[in-house]
């Protein structure tokens, strides 16, 4: 009897504990939330009336930030447009699908190439990507403010309501300011672009527009020589000038900020700010000893760049000439000279003195001219030397072979930028190999 | 007696009692509840490719296409990325036109159907590896195929983008290549042709030196499968005096061999699934030539 009842009771107990009707923290189930999340994200983003604008910055350590105006619409289409543009001063409207996912938590996906990719493209990076992102994990939402992160490389991107319905004409106002800065690194008088502060002191400045970063140098003088620091920063841009992500500290200076000033084409930290300027200097930012030793001792070299005023003095010759190809250097047993490379595989020089360069200084160089030299001369349809004592060849050999000589700068004794000692608006720079021909 | 009526009281009690439990476990089990909505959303809307492939691929031959991004689709350790919108439809339209309408037209609508991989991934960029090289295209136990490079096809550039299909219907070929031997296996005959010429260092063999040995391609070398499913890659992404062109860049020696592994891959296709290779061959060839890729894009 008394076993019967234990069984009855045991069942009851087996019965009570097959209760389904646990507490629920949530009135709703996991799905039914995450439905109504993406019905709710999906509002947010598209009931912006003149769409959003994407503050990114990619999770590789040197890349720097651009903006992007997205407009989300309800059939699944994001217009979008980014003042990240390397290839094109231009900006301009691309599109995309986009997603709204669980996946690690709410995410914010854009599901088909566009600009957004341009990170995120192995085929401009080796395979590797540059550190974008196109998968963004939702950290906060409201209405008026998005924070995301990159799902796989954790880059940061902060949505706030765009202000504008004219996205492009905003971001071709930040890529305007972005295009002086590069106008004044590549087409100035003069070689050396340097930010230089109230107490004299300069850092070596080159932005590199593929990567939005700059990389600066600073050059101390101590007793073994010159100490050289280099650091990458990463920037961006508005409409008034540029930033960076984090801040330039150069012996107690500190920047965070240039601004643009279009009408004197300068860029000039705020006033709360250490003040300094970007400049372009006519001369480098320090003298390292040995350099005219390096560039002697080299073997083969390309003059690979050159700036502005060089250049109008190369643009007479190809025009004339269309067939030439570009200025080398060589220097193997006695064939030592200027070569004039003209296509396909034609190589006249001009002779050095006594097969050598002239060392003036320790930073400073001269070439001195001996003859003209048709290697090879039955091979040839012409003679060096009627192309280079026309009016247009002599042009050139008037400043390579200049009596005031070269200044010489290099940071890694394989790129070499010379700087006409008694004209410093024209220079060029020289890629300098050990290997001979 | 007394005590005996109530104990026979109580023991029916206690039947009832446990009846009734019993009872309310089958209530419990009763299917006509009503479980209400489902939560599981599904967003069935169709955009104009969705719609195209739904009506040209998915419905007609039972292909599901992925073009937007979704890495679960793809190797974790690579950096890839999706198709522009702009690829997907152009791509789509040559590749149905080129491979898989002359499949069906040799092969029958039921061998196409049965036999076609499930599932196609679009990837935009390249899948670049380690090593400098480039992966065109995977495929995954018969069912899923992964095309890379999408975002480089331009029907606006005919000769680049044939050559660009051509590519990618060599893995296309290479792939449905593995499904068909998987369903029946070819003859033994061919695994002796070249029995010790496989390694697993091909990517160091040059093209020549493979055909002197007696394989089509450099990859074919591989292993016996894959040797197979290149030979039938090569033989239907080009005409019968390409083909023939390509074999005599090499050896005497190793045009017999190729010539041996082709006549068993004929001879496949004809008794297995009774298809004149030579024959799709020809007419994979003259769509690829005829096809003009910007108004096959457009239509």
């Amino acid at each position: 009897m008394k076993n019967t009842i234990l069984i009855i009771l045991a069942c009851l107990l087996a019965f009570t504990a097959c209760d389904n009707e646990v507490d629920e923290l949530f009135e709703q189930s996991s799905q039914e939330r995450i439905n109504d999340a993406k019905i709710e994200y999906k509002d947010i983003l598209t009931s912006s009336e003149n769409g959003w604008v994407i503050e990114v910055i990619p999770g590789a350590e040197n890349k720097g930030a651009y903006s992007a105006y997205v407009t989300f619409n309800d059939d699944g289409k994001v217009y979008l447009s980014t003042d990240f543009s390397p290839y094109d001063y231009e900006a301009e409207i691309d599109s995309s699908l986009y997603e709204i996912n669980y996946t690690q938590g709410m995410t914010i996906a854009f599901t088909t190439f566009s600009q957004m990719n341009y990170f995120s493209n192995p085929n401009n990076s080796g395979g590797t990507g540059l550190g974008g992102d196109v998968e963004l994990l939702v950290k906060e939402i409201s209405d008026d403010k998005i924070v995301c992160e990159g799902k796989v490389n954790k880059g940061s991107f902060i949505f706030t309501k765009a202000d504008t319905k004219s996205h492009i004409d905003a971001l071709n106002e930040v890529l305007k300011v972005e295009e002086a800065l590069i106008g004044k690194t590549y087409f100035s008088d003069y070689a050396f672009p340097v930010l230089q502060f109230e107490d004299g002191t300069k850092v070596s400045f080159i932005y590199d527009s593929y990567y939005r970063a700059v990389s600066t140098t600073e050059y101390k003088n101590t007793a073994d020589g010159v100490e050289i620091n280099k650091s990458i920063l990463r920037v961006k841009f508005d409409k008034t000038g540029m930033s960076f992500i984090d801040s330039l500290e150069v012996d107690g200076n500190v920047v965070s900020r240039l601004d643009y000033n279009a009408t004197d084409n300068s860029f000039k930290t705020p006033s709360d700010q250490s003040t300094a300027e970007f400049i372009i200097s006519p001369l480098p930012p320090a003298e390292i000893a040995g350099v005219a030793d390096a560039f002697i001792n080299s073997k083969y070299g390309t003059i690979s760049s050159y700036g502005k005023n060089f250049k109008a003095i190369m643009d007479p010759f190809s025009e004339l000439y269309p067939l030439f190809a570009e200025i080398q250097f060589s220097r193997y047993y006695s064939y030592s000279g200027i070569t004039f490379k003209f296509k396909p595989n034609d190589y006249p020089y001009a002779k050095l003195k006594d097969n050598e360069i002239t060392k003036m200084s320790e930073s400073e160089i001269k070439f001195e001219f001996d003859t003209y030299v048709d290697k090879y001369s039955n091979m040839f349809k012409y003679h060096i030397e009627d192309r280079l004592t026309t009016p247009e060849g002599q042009a050139i050999m008037d400043v390579l072979f200049s009596d005031s000589g070269f200044s010489l700068f290099s940071e890694d004794n394989v790129n070499f930028t010379l700087v006409k000692k008694d004209d410093p608006t024209i220079w060029f720079m020289m890629y300098m190999s050990e290997s001979g021909l | 007696m007394v005590y005996n009526l109530i104990k026979e009281i109580d023991m029916k009690l206690y039947k009832y009692i446990f009846l009734i439990l019993l009872a309310t476990t089958f209530v419990a089990c009763d299917d006509e509840e009503d479980l209400g909505k489902s939560n599981i959303v599904i967003d069935d809307t169709k955009n104009e490719i969705d719609q195209w492939i739904y009506d040209n691929l998915t419905k007609t031959y039972n292909i599901e296409v992925k073009y937007e991004w979704d890495d679960t689709e793809l190797e974790n350790d690579k950096v890839l990325a999706a198709p522009a919108l702009d690829k997907v439809l152009p791509f789509l339209k040559t590749l149905k036109k080129s491979w898989i309408e002359p499949y069906e037209i040799h092969g029958g609508e039921t061998f196409i159907r049965t036999y076609i991989p499930k599932l196609l991934v679009l990837v935009g960029s390249r899948n670049m590896n380690d090593d400098g090289t480039m992966v065109q295209g995977t495929a995954v136990g018969g069912r899923k195929v992964v095309i890379y490079q999408l975002n480089e096809f331009d029907p606006e550039y005919q000769n680049s983008s044939k050559a660009f299909l051509k590519r990618m219907l060599h893995v296309m070929h290479h792939e449905f290549g593995h499904i068909l031997h998987q369903t029946v296996m070819y003859p033994d005959e061919f695994k002796l042709v070249t029995a010790g010429g496989y390694t697993s260092a091909w990517m160091n063999v040059s093209e020549t030196d493979a055909l002197s040995e007696g394989f089509i391609t450099p990859y074919s070398k591989l292993d016996v499968d894959e040797n197979f499913v290149e030979t039938i890659a090569t033989i239907l992404t080009n005409s019968k005096d390409q083909y023939d062109a390509i074999l005599l860049r090499g050896s005497s020696a190793g045009q017999k061999l190729l010539r041996t592994k082709e006549e068993i891959v004929a001879n496949y296709f004809q008794d297995v699934w009774h298809i004149d290779i030579y024959a799709l061959q020809a007419d994979i060839y003259k769509v690829i030539q005829e096809m003009d890729l910007e108004e096959v894009a457009g239509e």
